[in-house]
């Protein structure tokens, strides 16, 4: 997605009708929404990797410039948002380890999950089960044939919000 | 069960597209987003959750197959609690709402809001969403609400299983509260007059027998259906209670909870008990409202499960408001939908993007004409703003809504076009 495009899926924070949509197979829409969201984010992070990898002068409030360092802060989000940020399904912890089944249980505290470490395990297993383009290899069993190739091309029924 | 979900499922991580936040760099995004509190809790677990869960379980407990009385012609059950009566227990709820004043209770439910819950909650209206302060007034209030909220129904039950020998129960209970209230009057008749006497004597018996007799006969059924063999169609039956104290609990641990968890500066000691209060409030769910609102998986979700990690984010984040939205979540209004009210939706946000552009020229003109006047005045005595002032004095026109979106305005904008940037370069 074009740096210049990008802004258009942030701003919209789009929401992929079904009934407004020619494929209506719920995995595709959301696995169109997740890409949308997160080719567009891609600009947003390389601009913010950019931004705190080196020093720059800042005029403050008290209108005097100090030489400074940017970084990231806490994203602040709720439940549908942490999902897409993390890719974590909405009935799953994504702080813990905790299983769905017991996630009302009280007497055992799971360990946190890292980004790191996720995005190791997650290189792992894309490596085995997706091929280059992304798309599931063959003998791996996905559980609809939809291709995950991203592709760009824009219907106009993918904004009707 | 496939092998791509299974694998997604064992890493809570979807394989496909790419996550854009790995790219971020000494960034961990998992461990830094910290729940916000109105989604999360307010509206999200008490609103959406426990709300629904407590109204469901009264519904539960009084239109049950126990009290069942038989089926219609069209083959319908019978429920011995009918839904007018169920209608009228939601009226009375609304209407305890709606008697909340401020000359006694500090705050004012208006009758509006009243319904508004009605519909949001009893009608099941999905346009009728509450905010967070309206959910705060129920936090503080539905306690003092529930209590004894269903007991004229609850006293129906006892009538109806003692039908066989109603006549013989109605008179027992009418001699015993007699015998009690006669007794008592008499012994008070040497100290005050007839008449206060009688009328002390009959408001005891009114008592008496609405509700000591009540509780003494639902204590025989109680004991009945303990003692109920197999085979016995009381064998194994829940017993007959008014489920208003465990209900008052639960959400008297839920606004506990919530107090707790804003505390200002929390100590070690405060954290501990925090803690302890989350899976407390936890069991409590589970215990005073098993089935929640009839789903399967009851109270294993991510919200419910959220409050465990509470103290974690107070440690990691600090006060609960430094991640709030509820505040400027109300930016989005002003910043946004107001001005996109104003074009006639052709590149709506395009608009919005350059109106706030604009302003900020505006702005900063205002601050050189400032600047200037003040250098024409250069004699004047200048006070210094107090830290308050300066406080007020602060630019908050700047939505968080639109905080991710001006990484890429400047692009929009073709980048050095945009003048409102504080980059300064240094010679």
């Amino acid at each position: 997605m074009s740096k210049a495009f990008a802004w258009r899926p942030l701003a919209l924070l789009p929401i992929l009708k079904a009934s407004a949509c020619i494929e209506t197979d719920r995995d595709w829409l959301v696995n169109r929404r997740l890409d949308l969201y997160h080719r567009s984010m891609d600009h947003v992070i390389a601009d913010l990797n950019e931004l705190c990898s080196k020093d720059m002068h800042l005029r403050f409030a008290d209108d005097r410039i100090r030489l400074s360092r940017a970084f990231y802060h806490v994203l602040v989000l709720d439940g549908a948002e942490v999902a897409a940020a993390t890719m974590c399904d909405t009935r799953q912890c994504p702080v813990c380890t905790c299983p769905h089944d017991e996630l009302d249980r009280t007497d055992v505290a799971y360990p946190y999950r890292h980004s790191e470490e996720v995005k190791a395990k997650v290189e792992a297993a894309r490596r085995e089960h997706l091929d280059e383009e992304g798309r599931v290899k063959d003998g791996h069993k996905s559980k609809v044939s939809i291709s995950y190739t991203t592709s760009y091309t824009m219907s106009r029924a993918y904004f009707v919000s | 069960m496939t092998q791509v979900l299974e694998e997604q499922r064992r890493l809570k991580h979807k394989l496909t597209p790419e996550n854009a936040y790995f790219k971020a760099k000494n960034f961990d995004h998992i461990a830094s987003a910290p729940k916000e509190e109105l989604h999360q809790f307010l509206i999200g677990l008490y609103g959406e959750h426990i709300l629904p869960a407590t109204l469901h379980e009264i519904e539960r407990l009084l239109r049950n197959d126990m009290y069942s009385m038989g089926v219609d012609a069209k083959g319908n059950q019978k429920y011995l609690i009918t839904k007018t009566m169920m209608a009228n227990i939601w009226a009375r709820l609304r209407d305890r709402l709606a008697s909340i004043e401020s000359s006694t209770s500090m705050i004012e439910v208006t009758s509006d809001y009243a319904a508004h819950f009605f519909d949001m909650y009893v009608k099941n209206h999905d346009g009728k969403h509450m905010t967070g302060d309206r959910i705060k007034i129920l936090l503080l209030n539905l306690p003092f609400m529930l209590r004894d909220l269903i007991l004229p129904e609850v006293i129906c039950i006892p009538h109806t299983f003692m039908k066989s020998f109603a006549f013989i129960s109605y008179m027992i209970s009418y001699a015993m509260s007699y015998t009690i209230s006669y007794t008592i009057s008499y012994l008070m008749s040497y100290t005050m007059s007839c008449t206060m006497s009688y009328a002390i004597s009959y408001t005891i018996f009114c008592f008496l027998f609405d509700n000591v007799v009540f509780v003494w006969k639902v204590h025989i059924i109680n004991t009945a259906i303990t003692k109920a063999k197999p085979g016995s169609p009381l064998h194994q039956k829940p017993f007959v209670n008014d489920p208003s104290e465990r209900l008052i609990e639960t959400h008297v641990a839920a606004l506990k909870w919530h107090m707790q968890s804003r505390k200002f500066e929390m100590t070690g000691t405060t954290l501990n008990k925090l803690q302890d209060m989350s899976v407390s409030l936890l069991e409590l769910l589970k215990q005073n409202l098993p089935v929640k609102s009839g789903e399967a998986d009851a109270w294993k979700f991510e919200k419910a499960h959220s409050i465990l990690h509470k103290v974690r984010e107070l440690i990691l984040f600090g006060w609960s408001e430094n991640t709030s939205t509820q505040g400027p979540e109300h930016c989005h209004i002003d910043f946004c939908k107001k001005v996109a009210n104003c074009t006639n939706n052709k590149d709506v946000f395009l608009c919005i993007l350059r109106h706030h552009v604009r302003e900020g020229h505006l702005q900063y003109l205002q601050k050189l004409q400032a600047d200037l006047a003040c250098e024409d005045n250069s004699e004047e005595v200048v006070i210094a703003p107090s830290a308050a002032e300066s406080w007020l004095a602060r630019n908050d026109s700047i939505s968080c809504e639109l905080g991710i979106r001006y990484p890429v305005l400047q692009a929009i904008l073709s980048g050095r076009k945009n003048h409102q940037s504080l980059m300064v370069r240094v010679v």
